[in-house]
């Protein structure tokens, strides 16, 4: 699955009009993008004070004088306020939603990540008649929508009593549906059977095989799915909310901070610099592994 | 003779082993399929049917009695009319916005100056959580627009979204500016799929980069592009328009879409509140699955031939 695309770059010279036109919206496009963002994190190193008075600007004097005591204040101050029946009333800090959102994020992740993998190698392999249907079935549910089916879901998972447990939730990701099963299974037909027959041969078992021959070649997919789906926990919210109010993550955090207006963090700078914390370890990740995320997606399949 | 014997015992104990491992492994991930898919949609389903009785605590059967309800509140209710507009228009722009994205990602897959920067832009925002973009987002319309404006202008003007005129306009903005993203990988992916000996046969016949996109680079990648219009469809019902992000459970009316009314309500109502929202999910499902079959199949129906 190597990218056959080799094409020569485009020079400003030999680039139609065609060309020159998507140069320039692409070029606006990534103005009105990064403007905003800057805006905002200008906006987060002003007093409440100077952003009365200068809304647009940088902030007055030097650098080392800007108001970076706001992240300081957030970070000790930041809670969410949360009331259940097993804990009463309590305000949960930056530290436990830190905590919270790992837990989300890395657990529901490799999860996540883990069942369809599993579940990939063992239908692509192993010629059941079952195998089969199990591919149907994800062909199936993710060419029909199904809408509206969260409040059962909801009633289901609290008669279950897995409601409002960080476990429930990974129990309830651990499925193997959607595209990146198709990944997998890809990938794992792909994989001659020379690797698992060596082994075999040799009086290695089925796990063994499965854990110690093949996973590792399909590491990097692996790691690339599982990221994309960390990136992606971490940032959600609407999760938490409905099935781990007790749970707050960081984002549900910025969420409650957005709506609030009973305390301290409710200016614009302090709301903004809570957002710039929030952003930095995952625009670090990106940062670090931008290159597989960016090159290791297409539709279908995830390239090596 | 033995020699045969034993190996066909071998053979036997490994495919007993293969077929205990079989079961074993997939075990766990059918139960979780048979409980939170069919069970969930299952139960969906008949909640559709019954109605919550707070003496007994339990669910009862009402027949369509939930279904009547839904189709009366369509006919009245001004926010699930207000949402079946929304929510048509957020579909025409977000195809729009997907047409967008096959142009950009054709200009990045033309390694045009500056593509890789435009790559990881256009990609930005599928990075930053939806929440932390629209605060900041939210703040900038309000606070740094009007303000710019006044000091241009010397007039005042109102934040874009505190505008009933430009409210509406201005989220599905912010839908289709922040929308590029998975799409643009998704097809740029896709285009450089493409042989390059094609693309190279066409540039020596003298093809100029819009008949290149048009007869080369579009009908190649079209079954993408179908995939992302199917599934748009399916956004008709589901897609929030990000109103929850901007409002919590306080959007106006007027914004209201299907997604962001079935999601507030679950989040509102207590458990009597499920059967409506299950009879609700039900009639949308039952829209929602036809007219993805039938533009699935007319897209492809109508798609260029190569």
């Amino acid at each position: 699955m190597k990218n056959t695309h080799n094409l020569k770059k485009t020079r400003l010279s030999k680039m139609g009009a065609l060309l020159w036109v998507l140069l320039v919206i692409l070029f606006l496009y990534t103005v009105s993008l990064i403007l905003p963002l800057l805006w905002g994190i200008f906006t987060s190193l002003k007093t409440q004070n100077e952003f009365r008075v200068n809304i647009l600007g940088i902030p007055e004097g030097a650098p080392w004088n800007w108001a970076w005591g706001n992240f300081v204040y957030v970070m000790q101050n930041f809670y969410v306020h949360i009331t259940s029946a097993e804990l009463g009333s309590v305000d949960i800090g930056i530290e436990e939603m830190l905590l919270n959102t790992i837990l989300y994020a890395v657990g529901g992740a490799f999860i996540n990540t883990l069942v369809p993998c599993v579940v990939a190698y063992i239908t692509a392999k192993f010629n059941y008649k079952f195998s089969g249907v199990i591919y149907m079935v994800v062909i199936v549910t993710m060419v029909l929508p199904v809408v509206g089916n969260t409040a059962s879901e909801m009633q289901l998972v609290k008669e279950l009593g897995i409601y409002d447990t960080i476990w429930g939730n990974w129990i309830q990701k651990a499925n193997f549906m959607g595209m990146y099963y198709l990944v997998f299974y890809a990938t794992f037909k792909g994989i001659p059977k020379d690797f698992s027959e060596a082994a075999y041969v040799d009086g290695a078992g089925e796990t063994h095989v499965m854990i110690r021959i093949i996973f590792p070649l399909v590491m990097n997919i692996f790691g690339t799915v599982m990221l994309i789906k960390f990136i992606s926990f971490w940032n959600d919210y609407q999760t938490p909310l409905l099935f781990l109010p007790s749970y707050p993550t960081l984002a549900y955090g910025i969420y409650t901070l957005s709506r609030s207006s009973d305390n301290d963090l409710n200016t614009v700078p302090m709301r903004m610099a809570a957002c710039v914390l929030m952003v930095i370890p995952i625009v670090i990740i990106f940062a670090i592994f931008k290159e597989k995320l960016m090159s290791n997606i297409s539709m279908g399949g995830v390239k090596e | 003779m033995l020699n045969t014997k034993n190996k066909s015992s071998g053979m036997n104990k490994r495919n007993r082993n293969r077929l205990i491992f079989y079961c074993v492994f997939l075990a766990f991930p059918v139960l979780q399929f048979c409980i939170f898919y069919i069970g969930v949609n299952f139960n969906s389903f008949l909640l559709a049917f019954k109605s919550y009785d707070y003496s007994t605590g339990l669910y009862d059967w009402v027949g369509f009695l939930n279904f009547k309800r839904v189709f009366y509140d369509f006919e009245h209710v001004q926010y699930l009319q207000m949402s079946i507009r929304n929510s048509l228009l957020l579909y025409l722009f977000t195809t729009l916005t997907s047409f967008l994205a096959l142009f950009f990602s054709y200009y990045i897959y033309k390694r045009g100056p500056g593509s890789k920067l435009f790559q990881t832009m256009l990609f930005l925002p599928n990075i930053i959580s939806a929440i932390v973009m629209v605060v900041i987002f939210k703040y900038f319309v309000e606070r740094a627009i009007p303000f710019v404006w006044e000091e241009i202008t010397g007039q005042e003007m109102e934040g874009l979204l505190s505008n009933l005129k430009t409210q509406l306009g201005t989220i599905i903005f912010y839908c289709c500016w922040t929308g590029f993203g998975v799409q643009m990988l998704m097809y740029s992916g896709a285009m450089s799929g493409i042989s390059d000996s094609v693309v190279e046969a066409a540039k020596l016949d003298g093809a100029t980069p819009v008949r290149e996109f048009f007869s080369i680079i579009f009908p190649l990648i079209y079954p993408t592009v179908v995939t992302f219009l199917v599934v748009e469809v399916a956004g008709i019902f589901t897609n929030q328009m990000n109103l929850f992000n901007f409002y919590g459970t306080k959007a106006e009316y007027n914004l209201y879409t299907f997604g962001y009314f079935l999601y507030t309500k679950i989040k509102t109502e207590n458990i009597s509140g499920y059967p409506y929202l299950a009879a609700m999910g039900l009639v949308l499902t039952a829209v929602a699955v036809p007219l993805t079959l039938i533009i699935r199949k007319v897209l492809n129906k109508v798609g260029p031939k190569i």
